[in-house]
């Protein structure tokens, strides 16, 4: 096989035992690869019931053939596994360098099953592999462990590792790799943590190839990234988005209450660039660098890393209602060092901070004030759920936990028990279906119908209205679903769109991969998400927004007064999908897809 | 002058694209190890250095070669090591203060970057102008002289790239 490795590790981590298997060739022409060939592996291997953190769920890390290539953002591997945080399928996906080191090492991605007996780390070198002792690492933040497993390996491997998040099962905790690139959402990180594996290291030297042509035409498509889009990425970062989504109102705000912050000027991309930006950074292939590498030196939030990104910036920034760009950094650069989602945690904190404005927490329940804008607060409890201490245990399971317990789980801005996105629906209406059917739950990284709304990339549609809005959606979810199959980064496709990748997916393994198969094969990943979903217990009543967006009007700026009526949309969506109308795949469609 | 591979650290950003047209051009495969460019990145100060090999104006490579199997074109400026001659004793990667010459098979053969003789790929590659292949200044020469320099010390206690 060309751009496949044509290899996947299988760990059993309880006896110790590995091994490798080829990859089906059947399986990587209809699921490409990455989140595609993830998914369908789960779905074939595990039951959709099982506790997500028992030893029963499975991990599977892929990278896609274009990983790894020199393709334009072709960084990218996939974690799946079976969430803790939703119940759901949990789906993440980071860039760095890790997968491309380990398609260098000979394998499309890795398997992990089982648990180990005491932490373990695993030791891939080409084809030796090895699960050594943690216990010396166990408690380590990630960037010490990091250091210390290159120290035990080789310098030059290549680190993927849990921080203290992971190893106490803090349901946001993420996967980090190569110090601060993450594999953040839907808790892949707790369920590394419960396997008692704290670290990946991978050292690869054997390489892997891709078929005759292929580099002319990545020099073909690597040119095609200028212009505005791909400069603001590289100059701002994704923090760009800041200015736009508050000039129309739909930068989330005191725990999505409000639309536009007054304080954005002061956390947007000008305001890191003036303040804490170091250089930018790319990945592994990258064209773009829109990783903020940063160093804040203010009393109290000193520290150094990279971001923080647009969504951080609302979830520690304002829906906190925190101005400080600096407090903002360092609660991220807390998230990557402990390894935590850093959406989820300033969301969670931004609820705590609305039932502590009820009354219903208590400053002797947090050991602090809790008010919003208080940025000492933010960064402290951002800590202390990484680690679990004091308030930060009760932090640790999530806001929409956290607000059934104070008994307001409407209070919670979730959706399947995630926290969603910086786009708020009621102004962006596409949103509601982007966030109620993403399959890992409330997020934005699935097809995001902003981009066209609000950003007008690659077409430009009216935001405020729910018609177009379900064929947009699905349009937008199956291309997501076929660049994430294939090691690319998504970021690329908001440039170029999807194109390119058709050809350079081509180009790579030798097989004539159409535009028509690339979109069906999204189809495929996305129907074979929703299925394991379903056969987890999951439908449409899970498909929800909180009733904020569906009932509360923004009371302020260019969407006051807008609403979200999901029920409608959600019923167009079904039928476009070929779905009952409890939003369950028919056996045609499956059948059609070829997943039955 | 003839012409170098310019090296502009500050605007790297470490992406490795330089790295992958190496490997793939001259091994048809992609990995960091093939590259005869090794984008070498501090992450705790935050540098990256992109760098091939220099090709000094006195090579310490060279002397130390016991079969005389490197050479400096006086035209180009291009150090070569000769395959035939080559004997993989390793003296020639321990003596360079960058470590930018290679051992790639079980052997322990050098392999060193020779400007693809003229039309560098990962120049062609290098999307942030990282790397440059042109004349340089005079200016520009004591820079280069200060970062083999810098580099070097840098990678003193490092046995291999």
């Amino acid at each position: 096989m060309k751009g496949w490795t044509g290899k996947i590790l299988r760990v059993n981590l309880k006896n110790n035992k590995c091994t490798v298997e080829k990859l089906n060739e059947d399986i990587a022409k209809k699921y490409i690869g990455g989140r595609g060939i993830g998914s369908k592996m789960l779905l074939d291997e595990i039951d959709p019931k099982v506790d997500p953190l028992s030893p029963e769920n499975k991990m599977f890390i892929l990278t896609g053939p274009l990983t790894g290539t020199g393709s334009p953002c072709g960084a990218r591997f996939m974690v799946i596994t079976k969430s803790p945080q939703t119940g759901t399928i949990a789906c993440s996906n980071s860039g760095g360098y890790w997968g491309p080191e380990l398609k260098a090492a000979g394998y499309d991605g890795i398997i992990l099953e089982g648990k180990a007996d005491k932490p373990k780390y695993l030791w891939i070198n080409n084809d030796k592999i090895e699960l050594r002792d943690a216990g010396e690492l166990w408690g380590m933040d990630t960037h010490e462990t990091t250091r210390q497993v290159k120290a035990k390996t080789d310098a030059r491997a290549k680190v993927a590792c849990i921080g203290p998040a992971g190893e106490k099962l803090v349901l946001m905790a993420a996967i980090m790799n190569d110090l601060n690139r993450s594999a953040a959402r839907s808790g892949v990180g707790a369920v590394m943590g419960s396997k008692n594996l704290k670290a990946i290291a991978v050292r690869g030297t054997k390489g892997f190839s891709v078929a005759d042509g292929f580099r002319d035409v990545n020099v073909e498509i690597s040119n095609l990234f200028k212009g505005d889009v791909a400069k603001g990425y590289g100059y701002f970062g994704t923090s760009m988005a800041v200015d736009y989504c508050n000039a129309v109102g739909i930068f989330p705000t005191n725990n999505y209450r409000e639309g536009v912050f007054a304080g954005a000027p002061n956390i947007n991309g000008q305001a890191i660039r003036d303040k804490i930006l170091v250089r930018k950074r790319s990945c592994h292939g990258c064209v773009l660098g829109c990783a903020r590498v940063t160093r804040v030196k203010e009393q109290g939030f000193e520290g150094s890393g990279e971001g923080p990104e647009y969504e951080t910036i609302y979830a520690f920034g304002s829906t906190c209602k925190i101005d400080n760009i600096n407090a903002v950094a360092k609660a991220n650069y807390i998230c990557n060092e402990l390894g935590m989602d850093s959406i989820s945690v300033g969301v969670t904190i931004a609820t705590a901070m609305e039932l502590y404005e009820l009354g219903l927490i208590k400053e002797k329940d947090v050991g602090m004030e809790l008010k919003f804008g208080d940025a000492k607060a933010m960064v402290e409890l951002t800590r202390k759920t990484g680690l679990r201490e004091g308030f930060g245990d009760l932090l640790a399971l999530g806001s929409y936990r956290l607000a059934e317990k104070y008994g307001r789980p409407e209070l919670s801005m979730t959706s399947k028990k995630m926290e969603i996105s910086a786009y708020d629906p009621r102004g962006s209406k596409g949103m509601a279906l982007t966030y109620s059917t993403n399959p890992r739950g409330g997020d934005h990284t699935r097809g995001a119908t902003a981009f066209c709304e609000i950003f007008g990339i690659p077409k430009k549609v009216k935001s405020k209205i729910i018609e177009g809005k379900a064929e947009l959606a699905m349009e937008l979810q199956n291309l997501n679903a076929a660049i994430d199959s294939t090691g690319v980064c998504m970021f690329a496709t908001v440039v170029v769109q999807h194109e390119p990748f058709v050809k350079l997916l081509s180009a790579a393994t030798g097989l004539n991969f159409t535009m028509d198969d690339y979109v069906k094969a999204g189809e495929r990943v996305w129907n074979v998400e929703r299925l394991f979903n379903v056969k987890a217990g999951f439908s449409r009543k899970d498909d929800s927004l909180p009733p904020r967006i569906l009932r509360e009007p923004l009371s302020d700026g260019p969407a006051k007064g807008e609403t979200v009526d999901l029920e409608t949309m959600l019923d167009q969506y079904y039928k476009l999908r070929g779905w009952d109308n409890n939003g369950i795949p028919t056996e045609e469609k499956l059948k059609g897809l070829g997943i039955k | 002058m003839a012409k170098v591979i310019h090296f502009r650290p500050d605007k790297c950003t470490s992406c490795k694209r330089c790295e992958t047209a190496c490997s793939h051009k001259y091994f048809n495969v992609f990995t960091s190890f093939y590259s005869k460019i090794k984008c070498v990145a501090f992450d705790e100060e935050h540098l990256y250095y992109p760098a091939t090999c220099f090709q000094c104006d006195n090579p310490p490579c060279l002397p130390v070669c016991p079969t005389e199997a490197i050479t400096k074109d006086p035209e180009t400026g291009i150090v070569r090591i000769d395959e035939e001659k080559c004997t993989g004793c390793g003296a020639c990667m321990e003596e360079c203060p960058v470590k930018h010459i290679f051992p790639y098979d079980e052997f322990g053969h050098a392999i060193k970057c020779d400007y693809c003789n003229g039309n560098p790929e990962c120049v062609l590659f290098c999307r942030d102008r990282a790397i440059e292949w042109r004349e340089i200044t005079p200016e520009e020469k004591t820079e280069r002289e200060k970062l083999f320099q810098n580099l070097g010390d840098k990678l003193r206690e490092v046995k291999e790239l």
